[in-house]
């Protein structure tokens, strides 16, 4: 693929705090970003995190290309907001506005209106490879031509998601963690990250996705020894890598749109070439590298 | 590259596979109904696929106690008619499935939450673990064995649309060889709540594009059509995927503006792309849900486009209902047909136009026309709005 | 009718959430819809129809009567007295 520069980034994430099952994100105070009253007053903590992020990312520009979002599970405290007022009101006289946010594309169509961005605009929820997708098709923007495009990710904790996840068993290895992390990517920039290739899977096993690792590497004309460091949330990367695998999970948690955090911990290290390897649960594999 | 489509498959309030759909569609009759396979109290008709979980179930050979989600149900049945339709080898080439959807597994979660809401030990964990929106499409895609690049996209009733789009640009960018496109919905509780919240439902049968028309009816189903590289198929296909755009309205978080500046936009950047001249538009699917509001922005952005010479167009959601992420994907279907047979679609329960555009919609059902290129609209909440052009296949 | 368009002042900034206002803020003359107001909305019409049922037992059926009859504080506060069961 061609490389896509990452010119900016924002992020609103956990400092490494577990508290309870959670990892909660340590957030800003978002009057002093979402300055509109009258949009801010609906929106519930999982749209602030991820308008706040974007609009931090964007800064002064509304001149995008394209917005492109992700979230695994979307705004659940809407959600559950709303299915408990169906039952409590037994369907009548139901207030339409958690409805309304916890639409999964909220936060793309916020960022439009606030910043009157009339340009391409989608929402990925795809499980542990919503980001991952929401990558793939703002690298295939500016392939075809998108001078820049803004995209990023959100999930959020609630009580009830904690306790079933907890139920599931998928809380085992990692806190339920959340976050928002945006990205401006363009074309061409100096002295900024790339990122060069991402792949995605399902169902892999460790045997399997030891194979895809190695391949993934080099195709891109590279060795195991020139990777500088590897951002995991893989068990099967500790025995390839070494030291030089980080677990970013152990600062974020394990949440379906972990591999922005990973992301956004790339762009601030100053490595030559970064991989990411996530494996969402047992469920998703992905592979992004990042380079300088 | 030569964008084809080789593959139908759609089940919805009027039918369960594309013969039966467009044989209602034919024959004028609609779907709508009372609630009968889903409980509510809310008395307003919506359009239902006529069969219960446990019948789909046996329709697609899963086992009766499975539990799986009636949006993954419905969207297997549509999955797997247009990837046979499509006569492509799956394991011969790189296929991908993106698929979209609103209410992902909701019909289930609402069901578990009524347990689980006064104590959270309670409710059957496998009544909640298909909630998100992946949930269905990786089900399909098992079912299907397909092991391509898989994704869902969420952009309320815009998604299959640009679920269609991203299947085109992967293929143009050779990352698959063929992709099976679409999206599916199912009823629940959730969705029909809330679009009464909204007070954006007709309590009677809707009545797009027509003056006295007060609002949508909500339905469900599932479209997906199959697309690859006009090189490589197998078998003659319906008609060429030739124009998409995706624009923003960002005018307000559900109403459209009043003179339909998003709609504007995806239209004609999707006839600029497809280089088709405005008089090659043959036919119009219009969104048209039936909501003063929808109907007039697209009215008036098609008066914007087309002036005094808007094509024939219709809307069909009056036969299958609003049915929000599988909306563009079961009309992508019509409109492929509409290209490929010289089909038009009746436009039900119109009277009279509305007075700001007076436009006036196709209201009976013909074929044999020399369709040459067909628009295909999709307008959602967050001001998604995604325009697809079809146009006819020549050798 | 005083007392009236003070409890609905409290009831608008309680349910749509007018996070930094209070009830000495908002005219009662002053219009509640777009600009030069409090800026609301077609969302904030549905949930003042729901406010007027719940809270007053009246009923609108057509959200597009809404935004006629809730001008401002003072005309919703005389619907409501015209119109209360």
């Amino acid at each position: 693929m061609q490389p896509v520069f990452i010119i900016n980034s924002s992020s609103i994430a956990s400092d490494g705090t577990v508290a309870g099952l959670t990892m909660p994100a340590v957030e800003p105070d978002y009057k002093e970003i979402i300055t509109d009253a009258t949009l801010r007053r609906r929106m519930s903590r999982f749209v602030k995190m991820g308008v706040a992020c974007g609009l931090e990312c964007l800064g002064q520009t509304s001149d995008i290309d394209a917005v492109i979002t992700a979230t695994g599970l979307g705004c659940l405290s809407d959600t559950e907001k709303f299915i408990e007022s169906i039952v409590v009101n037994n369907e009548r006289l139901l207030n339409p506005t958690p409805f309304i946010q916890s639409t999964f594309n909220t936060v793309g169509g916020q960022l439009a209106l606030l910043k009157g961005i009339h340009s391409y605009n989608v929402t990925y929820v795809h499980r542990g490879l919503s980001f991952e997708s929401a990558l793939i098709d703002a690298a295939l923007q500016v392939a075809d031509g998108a001078r820049n495009v803004l995209v990023g990710a959100i999930d959020e904790i609630t009580a009830a998601s904690a306790d079933v996840q907890r139920r599931m068993g998928l809380l085992k290895n990692y806190p339920l963690g959340e976050g928002s992390q945006f990205f401006m990517l363009a074309a061409k920039a100096d002295a900024a990250p790339a990122v060069c290739d991402i792949e995605t899977h399902t169902g892999l096993i460790d045997s399997e996705f030891v194979s895809v690792i190695e391949s993934f590497i080099q195709r891109n004309n590279l060795r195991l020894g020139d990777i500088d460091c590897v951002l995991s949330g893989s068990s099967v990367v500790e025995k390839m890598f070494g030291d030089k695998a980080v677990d970013f999970k152990k600062q974020c948690g394990e949440y379906q749109t972990a591999t922005a955090f990973a992301l956004w911990k790339a762009t601030q290290m100053n490595c030559a070439n970064v991989l990411i390897v996530n494996q969402y649960q047992q469920i998703n594999q992905s592979l992004i590298l990042v380079r300088r | 590259m030569r964008i084809a489509v080789t593959g139908l498959g759609a089940v919805s309030g009027i039918g369960l596979n594309v013969e039966e759909n467009i044989d209602a569609l034919r024959r004028k009759r609609h779907g709508m109904e009372k609630p009968r396979f889903f409980q509510t109290n809310l008395d307003v008709p919506v359009s239902e696929v006529k069969k219960s979980n446990n019948e789909l179930k046996h329709l697609l050979g899963v086992e009766p106690d499975k539990t799986v989600s009636r949006t993954a149900l419905l969207g297997m049945l549509a999955a797997r008619e247009a990837l046979s339709d499509s006569q492509i080898d799956a394991k011969a080439m790189r296929v991908g499935l993106i698929s979209s959807t609103s209410v992902g597994g909701m019909d289930l979660s609402e069901v578990f939450y009524n347990d689980f809401r006064t104590d959270h030990s309670r409710g059957r964990l496998r009544m909640v673990s298909q909630h998100d929106c992946g949930a269905s499409t990786e089900f399909v895609a098992n079912q299907l064995g397909i092991t391509g690049f898989t994704t869902t996209i969420s952009t309320a009733c815009s998604s299959a649309g640009n679920a269609i789009m991203l299947g085109a640009r992967m293929l143009k960018h050779n990352m698959l060889d063929a992709v099976i496109v679409g999206g599916t919905d199912s009823l629940c509780k959730f969705t029909l709540n809330g679009f009464n919240s909204l007070m954006i439902l007709d309590k009677e049968h809707c009545r797009p594009f027509d003056a006295s028309r007060a609002g949508l009816n909500l339905g469900e189903g599932a479209g997906y059509i199959v697309l690859q590289s006009a090189e490589t198929v197998r078998r003659k296909p319906y008609c060429l995927l030739t124009g998409y755009a995706n624009a923003n309205d960002a005018y307000h978080q559900t109403g459209c503006s009043p003179e339909g500046n998003g709609a504007f936009k995806s239209m004609s950047e999707a006839i600029a792309m497809s280089g088709v001249k405005l008089e090659e538009i043959d036919y119009i699917n219009v969104h048209g849900t039936g909501t003063p509001n929808n109907d007039l922005s697209e009215g008036m952005a098609l008066k914007r486009i087309f002036g005094d010479k808007v094509p024939p167009f219709s809307s069909v959601k009056a036969f299958i209902g609003h049915t929000l992420g599988a909306s563009e994907g079961i009309e992508a279907v019509y409109s492929a047909l509409s290209v490929s047979y010289g089909f038009i679609y009746p436009n039900l329960n119109f009277k009279s136009p509305a007075p700001e555009t007076q436009l006036v919609p196709e209201t009976e059902f013909s074929e044999g026309h020399n369709i040459r290129n067909v628009l295909s609209n999709a307008f959602g909440f967050g001001g998604n709005d995604t325009t697809l052009l079809f146009s006819k296949f020549e050798e | 009718m005083e007392e009236l368009i003070e409890k609905l002042k409290g009831e608008l900034i309680a349910e749509l959430n007018l996070e930094e206002i209070k009830p000495a803020d908002i005219d009662a003359e002053a219009p509640l819809f777009g600009d030069g107001g409090l800026g609301l909305d077609s969302i904030d019409a549905l949930e003042i129809i729901l406010i007027l049922e719940r809270n007053y037992g009246i009923k609108i059926d057509n959200p597009a009567q809404g935004k006629e009859i809730f001008y401002s504080v003072k005309t919703l506060a005389e619907y409501i007295t015209a119109h209360q069961k």
